[in-house]
């Protein structure tokens, strides 16, 4: 796996510790055929266009690259200039394992999205194997990797700087960092500012406050001392000399006795284990910097995009961590370091020393929201397998509805009876809901939720009463319903195997043909989409209302007016919601009969005897198609009436 | 089903309308009956009918509401020798509103029915690019100009000078239809005889220095 060549191919800045040129297993081999399969490498994604940077710095034949990551390494083909006459440089790998952090920035302006890449060197196990046993103990080096990063941030391996317009923090970049300042000319690098002098002094702890993996400062509590080491941390989270605790997040000064920080909740650390352990701290941290090597900063800019997706399958891989697989046959001290590492660190689990201030607190924030989602994604797991049993409970149902049947006379109760019977018909329809599974045929599915969403409107003809009972038909029946209304009706009868509301509407054009009484869809002035059945076409409530506003001459109440109707009179007959009667009431004002244009054209037309005709027949067959508002109407009768429309039909010689 | 009045009767109606006392129910089964007011016009029955006075959002319902409204407004201010509207104006005309239903026609839709009339040639603003003030056309400037000039005619008054304040309030003017007509009918009505060659506007000092000479 170690394919190291000599580092001086290697451009500079790529440190050799961590690079190593790649050349495919064989001439012209693509990258997935030369993996080590042996060592379960799997290829994850390649992106192309893509630009490396040593630091800041670019590296200059390393402009367009194909990036490949597999599960192990990151591979950076150079693409072949079309011009020969330079030679296409050397392949470059690095080992994911020595990836201590990663940072996903998201472009600005003209500078395209980058990710960072920290390389820090990882023990060779040789040199673990050695310091455990010299130590006596089993320490975990992970640890003492943290200290590393921690302590060199202070001394200036990987020390920031904050810029001054933008505060973004900077990274220095260490092979120049011999002076522990930044060059000269270093730019921010997010806002292009150039460093100025008096600013180095805030930036040695603060951590980016940009989306970044958590720097590896702790580990898990995966052993006994390590609970020592946890107590530790070069955080805020020490007593002062009046014995209160400051919050490692918020620095806020608690009392002894809390065990939350009463600001940020933040669990607070505890005071007895203090002195010990910091004796424990100086002999690792010494021990370690001996070791350490210092770390290498490289960041690849995405020129074509492909930089989030290649961040995040970047973070799965580093999570996943399959080199450890690898490496089984290693001692198990380094498997458990490695693993606590790279758990306390990359993966971002409940990490109490993550920050400090305001950023801590954020960070808290991201890990809960995490876990969050991650029971709600276990929760729907569950969701997902009850609904693949869903069609076995049905079936289950029905069979002991079945049973139920058969032996109501003699074993059951009357009582319990109609009480199961009614839970089953309240869970569903009376076969089970038919799904994409049981029927591929897309038109023949949408036939068939037809006929389904029909029988739960329409109801079943019963045998006895010969009467239908079903959401739109019958004594409680609706004879207009909303579209989500539907919806929402049907998809608690399914239970489980809901389908999404575009089936709904996909199956609406068809419906009218499987239900009977046909029930139709309309969409009424505000847009609402309802459906009606026959008995509420526009045309059916036309008619209705109509008849409703003939002059009634035989009685003796004859008052020399029109009849009229207010909305919620309209809604009182019609049976209709307030809401739904005046969006019908607008129809039907809207309405326009053919019977208008007809007339209008005879009326002009001053051909006498056919107008007459025509005119006398559509008056005595009392031809009023429409109806009429009028505003003016006193707010103590019911506000605005509707009279059926006498103007339209008034013949301009009766002024 | 009683039909208050006899169809064909009306009918005949529409070939003069004019003449005939119409109004009535138009042949419609309604229970509402004309009203007559004390100068003798008879409105017809639809203006008791409350959603006449309000514009339909219906668009065929309200052009043919529209066209009522015209016809009626035209045939009102002919009887009572109405000129002008303001709709502006506290006074509303009484064919705007119906006291007895206590329903009015409100100022927009006046707007609205005035401006439609305009553009039939049945009214026109005065004084012009503003839509408050209207002048009734119930005899268009031509008819006016045309009755003006046989009046002069048989009178004997042609090639006389005359002065507008003469022809619409003189002692001989007493009698005629356009007896106070108002000065901007009167000179659009005098415009169309010159056009025609028939006048020669005399301008004055004012208002009462102008003047006509008939050719």
């Amino acid at each position: 796996m170690n394919q190291r060549a000599s580092s001086s191919r290697l451009p500079e800045g790529i440190s050799a510790d961590y690079w190593s040129t790649w050349t495919p297993i064989r001439q012209g081999a693509s990258v997935p055929e030369s993996l080590d399969k042996d060592l379960g490498e799997e290829w994850i994604g390649g992106w192309d266009s893509v630009g490396l940077y040593e630091g800041n710095n670019k590296v200059p034949s390393y402009q367009t690259l194909n990036v490949h990551l597999t599960n192990q390494r990151l591979i950076l083909i150079p693409e072949s200039s079309s011009n020969s006459s330079t030679s296409t440089p050397p392949c470059l790998q690095v080992q994911l394992r020595y990836a201590r952090q990663t940072e996903f920035y998201a472009g600005f302006m003209r500078s395209s999205a980058k990710i960072t890449l920290t390389l820090g060197l990882q023990q060779t196990s040789q040199a673990q194997q050695d310091i455990s046993t010299s130590n006596d103990t089993p320490s975990n080096p992970s640890m003492s990797k943290s200290y590393d990063s921690s302590s060199s941030s202070n001394v200036g391996h990987s020390s920031n700087w904050t810029c001054n317009i933008c505060g973004y923090v900077n990274p220095i970049n260490h092979h120049s960092s011999d002076t522990y300042k930044p060059l000269p000319g270093s730019k921010c690098t997010l806002c292009g500012i150039p460093y100025s002098t008096s600013q180095l002094s805030v930036s040695a702890s603060s951590t980016p406050s940009r989306s970044a993996t958590p720097i590896p400062v702790k580990p898990l509590p995966s052993s006994k001392n390590v609970v020592d080491h946890v107590m530790t941390q070069p955080t805020p989270g020490i007593t002062n000399e009046d014995g209160l605790i400051s919050c490692p997040a918020c620095t806020f000064l608690n009392s002894p006795l809390l065990p939350n920080c009463e600001i940020c909740s933040t669990t607070l650390p505890k005071i007895s284990n203090q002195i010990s352990a910091s004796t424990t701290k100086e002999g690792t941290t010494s021990t370690e910097q001996k070791g350490s090597t210092k770390t290498n900063l490289v960041r690849l800019s995405f020129r074509k995009g492909g930089e989030k997706e290649a961040y995040n399958r970047l973070k799965a891989v580093l999570s996943d961590k399959a080199w450890e697989r690898g490496l089984v046959g290693s001692s198990s001290t380094i498997r458990k370091s490695i693993t606590g590492d790279i758990d306390g660190g990359i993966d971002g689990l409940p990490n109490r020393s993550g920050g400090v201030g305001i950023d801590g607190i954020l960070q808290k924030m991201d890990l809960n929201i995490k876990e969050q989602s991650n029971d709600i994604s276990e929760a729907f797991k569950d969701l997902e397998i009850l609904m693949l049993r869903a069609g076995e409970m049905v079936k289950l149902a029905n069979s002991i509805n079945s049973k139920l049947l058969s032996s109501s006379n003699n074993d059951t109760s009357e009582e319990e009876t109609t009480m199961i019977k009614s839970t089953l018909v309240q869970l569903g329809l009376n076969q089970p809901a038919i799904t994409k599974e049981m029927i591929k045929d897309e038109k023949k599915f949408h036939i068939s939720l037809a006929k389904e969403l029909g029988q739960l409107l329409t109801g079943k003809i019963n045998d006895e009463s010969n009467k239908q009972e079903g959401l739109m038909i019958g004594k409680n029946g609706k004879g207009v319903i909303a579209l989500d209304e539907v919806w929402g009706l049907w998809m608690r009868a399914r239970g489980v195997s809901l389908l999404p509301p575009s089936t709904l509407i996909a199956i609406l054009p068809i419906l009218p043909e499987y239900t009977s009484p046909s029930i139709q869809s309309l969409i009424l002035p505000s847009s609402l989409n309802v459906l009606f059945t026959p008995n509420y076409s526009i045309n059916s409530i036309l008619l209705r209302t109509l008849n409703r506003l003939l002059p009634d001459f035989s009685t003796s109440k004859y008052e020399n007016v029109e009849k009229s109707f207010t909305i919620l009179e309209f809604s009182d007959y019609e049976n209709l919601p307030i809401g739904l009667s005046k969006e019908f009431v607008e129809m039907l004002e809207n309405y326009q009969s053919t019977h208008h244009q007809n007339q209008n054209q005879t009326l002009s037309n001053n051909n006498a005897h056919k107008s007459e005709l025509s005119i006398n027949n559509a008056f005595e067959n009392n031809e009023v198609m429409g109806i009429v508002r009028d505003d003016q109407s006193n707010l103590s009768q019911g506000g605005v009436r509707w009279y059926r429309d006498i103007i339209s039909t008034w013949p301009i010689g009766y002024i | 089903m009683s039909i208050s009045q006899p169809f064909s009767s009306s009918a005949t109606s529409k070939v003069q309308p004019n003449d005939i006392p119409s109004g009535g129910t138009g042949g419609i089964n309604t229970p509402l009956r004309p009203i007559k007011n004390d100068r003798g016009f008879e409105f017809p029955a639809i203006w008791s009918f409350p959603p006449f006075f309000t514009l339909q959002p219906n668009p065929s319902t309200l052009s043919h509401q529209l066209e009522l409204w015209r016809a009626l407004t035209l045939k009102w201010s002919k009887h009572h020798r109405v000129f002008e509207v303001n709709i502006e104006s506290e006074q509303i005309h009484e064919v705007f509103e119906n006291k007895y239903i206590k329903r009015k026609l409100l100022p927009p839709s006046m707007k609205k029915l005035l401006l439609e009339m305009s553009k039939n040639g049945e009214a026109a603003p005065d004084p012009p690019k503003q839509d408050n003030r209207f002048l009734i056309y119930w005899k268009k400037p031509d008819e006016w100009g045309d009755l003006i000039y046989t009046w002069i005619m048989d009178n004997g008054l042609n090639s006389s000078i005359m002065t507008f304040y003469e022809i619409t309030d003189g002692d001989l003017s007493h009698t005629t239809e356009f007896y106070e007509l108002p000065i901007p009918i009167l000179r659009k009505a005098l415009e169309s005889l010159v056009k025609r060659g028939k006048a020669q506007l005399l301008e004055g000092k004012g208002e009462i220095g102008q003047g006509v000479r008939f050719l």
